[in-house]
């Protein structure tokens, strides 16, 4: 039973970042612009974040570093320094928007105004973060994400016409009404949704928090293989959902509770009631994860302790960012700044910012010195340079397409 | 050696230009070689002595801070490498003058 | 205490492989990270020596520079008592090992960017309930 329940840290991860309150918007509004004419960027992103995964978390039970430690080491501390300060500014961001998608969920569980339920999230969290476990933490909001396997059943109860759906996924074309640069920028969105820099920061600090070693090189191939895909059929799943119901009758998804909607008029009100612990199951598990790497990334940059597996008073420094980084992002959510728009930047700048986090990683993985004879094979080295490259022309692109199209309206 | 500031540090050092004593430009240093030699010192097997400037054209790198060799790995890493043409070491005992931003050395056999 | 399987005469390269690494104290707690080497001319004549290891308390502010860097730095020492001239040294007699990261045969409390860590431990984390208990 240990085994299988050896893979939920890379289920927690790849529901944070994969269905998390980003993906939720940016799945849901494209399904219903696009319908399926965009899943092939979520497969790419899916493809880009297993050959980076298993590299970050073969790094870390080798050698015992998660990532970002070894930016400072491989960049060089100016560099690193930039990089610091970008991946921390983003990581915030984000944690700002998932704790509002946590309590836009709660709001759509319980018609209070989710304004009142962010401070209560914020402390849900941070407890979360103080108390549990690091792996009762993954096995609790891996697997009560994995309800939303709900909306796969929806899907097929909707009846849709599944050949229809697969042409528009493997023939991508823009349809009428939308622009090439809208196209193109919200490509970019999802491949970035997909890829957050957090998640490697999550999975690697998580891989050594859980104290894996070299001989759990197989462990790390099968938290990714299939934790990812996993998270990655989900959040095509809900596409398809917002395709079916919405782009047929030209509706764009600005809500929670638009996105909930397919699986309600499919499945009835159980359907909705688990989508709803779903949602709030992924956006309460990516403000996890965004909280402990807002800790992860400064600490690990310069050289402090840090992690759930010391007391927290012997990494008092890791959890002071921790408690004061959620402090300042339930402050930010109560000026009622739209959860959906702080997400849809966070997930573009996300975009701009993934080469810098991604080349220490394909540089550490290649270095005999840490790895001996884990180091990279030839597959891992030409995935990992080619996806490097598609990096570099997203993160130029992104910053101009999001100013040309107004972040994809 | 007719200068040594009193209180060196290696960020002193790295990306320091180095010039002969006619003033000709020799290039910016990237790294710095030190071997363990000399007297012994509780704990640690010998002192650590510096040996050798790694020396490089002045370049983004250098002042990114990164040195050549912090670019191993495959080809597309090894891109970052490119620009540098390595040269070779320049002993310490070719040094003649540390200065703030500044090392000249003597007579070197190149 | 000195390692057995380094050959006398062993080369390192000083920006690469020890400058930016991490610290780890006896017992394998993290302690910093090497933000800059202490070069000093022996007495007795010879080439330079790395005397010290520079962590904390302004090392890497002073390194990075620029008017920001130094104001940076000023400030940090200034916050913590103690010497307000000089940033955090590690003496090379205290290393144990360099490797993929460095070794010191030091506890971390006796690390001299340990002031900053005990501040917060007694000043703000101690006093929030459960802060002795392991969370993992």
């Amino acid at each position: 039973m240990n085994k299988v329940l050896g893979i939920t840290l890379g289920i927690l991860t790849a529901m944070g970042g994969f269905v998390d309150i980003g993906d939720i918007v940016a799945n849901s509004e494209t399904g219903a612009r696009f319908g399926l004419g965009l899943a092939w960027a979520v497969v790419v992103g899916v493809i880009g974040i297993c050959v980076f995964a298993e590299m970050a978390g073969r790094v870390a039970a080798v050698s015992g570093r998660p990532v970002f430690d070894l930016v400072r080491e491989r960049l060089g501390a100016k560099v690193g320094l930039v990089n610091l300060l970008a991946s921390f500014f983003i990581t915030f961001l984000t944690l700002t928007a998932e704790i509002g998608g946590i309590a836009l969920a709660l709001e759509l569980a319980s018609d209070v105004n989710y304004l009142l339920w962010i401070p209560v999230a914020g402390l849900a969290v941070w407890l979360v973060i103080w108390r549990v476990k690091f792996e009762s933490m993954e096995q609790i909001f891996g697997l009560m994400g994995l309800v939303l396997v709900v909306m796969a059943v929806a899907l097929w109860r909707l009846g849709p016409d599944w050949s229809d759906l697969a042409h528009q996924a493997a023939h991508p074309a823009v349809p009428h009404g939308e622009g090439h640069a809208t196209y193109a920028f919200w490509a970019i969105a999802l491949f970035g949704a997909a890829m957050t820099p957090y998640e490697v920061f999550f999975f690697s600090s998580g891989a050594v928090e859980e104290g894996w070693s070299r001989r759990d090189l197989m462990l790390n191939k099968a938290n990714v293989f299939i934790g990812f895909p996993l998270g990655g059929v989900l959040s095509l799943t809900l596409m398809g959902l917002t395709a079916v119901v919405f782009q047929p009758a030209a509706v764009s998804v600005g809500s929670l509770s638009q996105s909930a909607l397919p699986v309600s008029l499919a499945v009835g009100k159980l359907g909705l009631a688990l989508v709803i612990i779903g949602f709030f199951a992924a956006t309460f598990g990516a403000a996890l994860e965004t909280g402990l790497s807002c800790g992860y990334t400064i600490s690990q940059y310069f050289g402090w302790p840090w992690g759930k597996r010391v007391r927290p008073r012997e990494a008092a420094r890791f959890h002071l960012l921790v408690l004061v980084a959620l402090g300042v992002a339930v402050g930010v959510g109560l000026t009622a700044v739209d959860p959906i728009k702080v997400t849809e930047y966070s997930i573009v700048l996300s975009a701009a910012a993934l080469p810098l986090t991604y080349l220490p990683i394909l540089l550490v993985a290649n270095d005999r010195d840490y790895m001996g004879e884990s180091a990279n094979r030839w597959l891992s080295n030409l995935l990992g340079s080619v996806f490097l490259v598609v990096l570099v022309v997203v993160a130029a692109v992104t910053i101009p397409l999001m100013i040309v199209t107004k972040a994809g309206s | 050696m007719s200068a040594f500031p009193d209180r060196l540090r290696l960020s002193d050092l790295l990306g320091a230009e180095i010039c002969g004593e006619d003033g000709r430009h020799v290039g910016v240093v990237h790294d710095v070689v030190a071997v363990q030699a000399g007297p012994l010192t509780t704990g640690f097997d010998a002192a650590l002595e510096l040996r050798a400037l790694m020396v490089g054209p002045r370049g983004i790198r250098a002042r990114l801070g990164m040195s050549p060799a912090h670019a191993r790995g495959p080809w597309l890493a090894r891109l970052l490498a490119l620009p540098g043409r390595q040269t070779d070491p320049i002993p310490w005992s070719a040094v003649t003058a540390v200065e703030p931003g500044r090392i000249v050395v003597g007579a070197i056999s190149r | 205490m000195s390692d057995p399987s380094a050959p006398p005469g062993r080369e390192l390269l000083l920006a690469l492989q020890l400058l930016d690494r991490q610290i780890v104290d006896r017992h394998g707690k993290l302690a910093g990270k090497v933000d800059d080497l202490e070069i000093s001319l022996p007495s007795g004549g010879g080439p330079p020596v790395v005397t010290a290891l520079l962590t904390g308390r302004g090392a890497l502010a002073d390194r990075l520079g620029g008017r920001l860097g130094r104001f940076a730095a000023a400030l940090s020492r200034r916050l913590v008592a103690g010497d307000r001239e000089r940033p955090g040294r590690v003496p090379v007699s205290r290393i144990a090992d360099i490797g993929n990261h460095v070794t010191v045969a030091l506890d971390a409390d006796e690390m001299p960017t340990y002031a900053v860590e005990a501040a917060v431990r007694h000043g703000i984390v101690e006093h929030i309930p459960g802060s002795g208990v392991k969370g993992a």
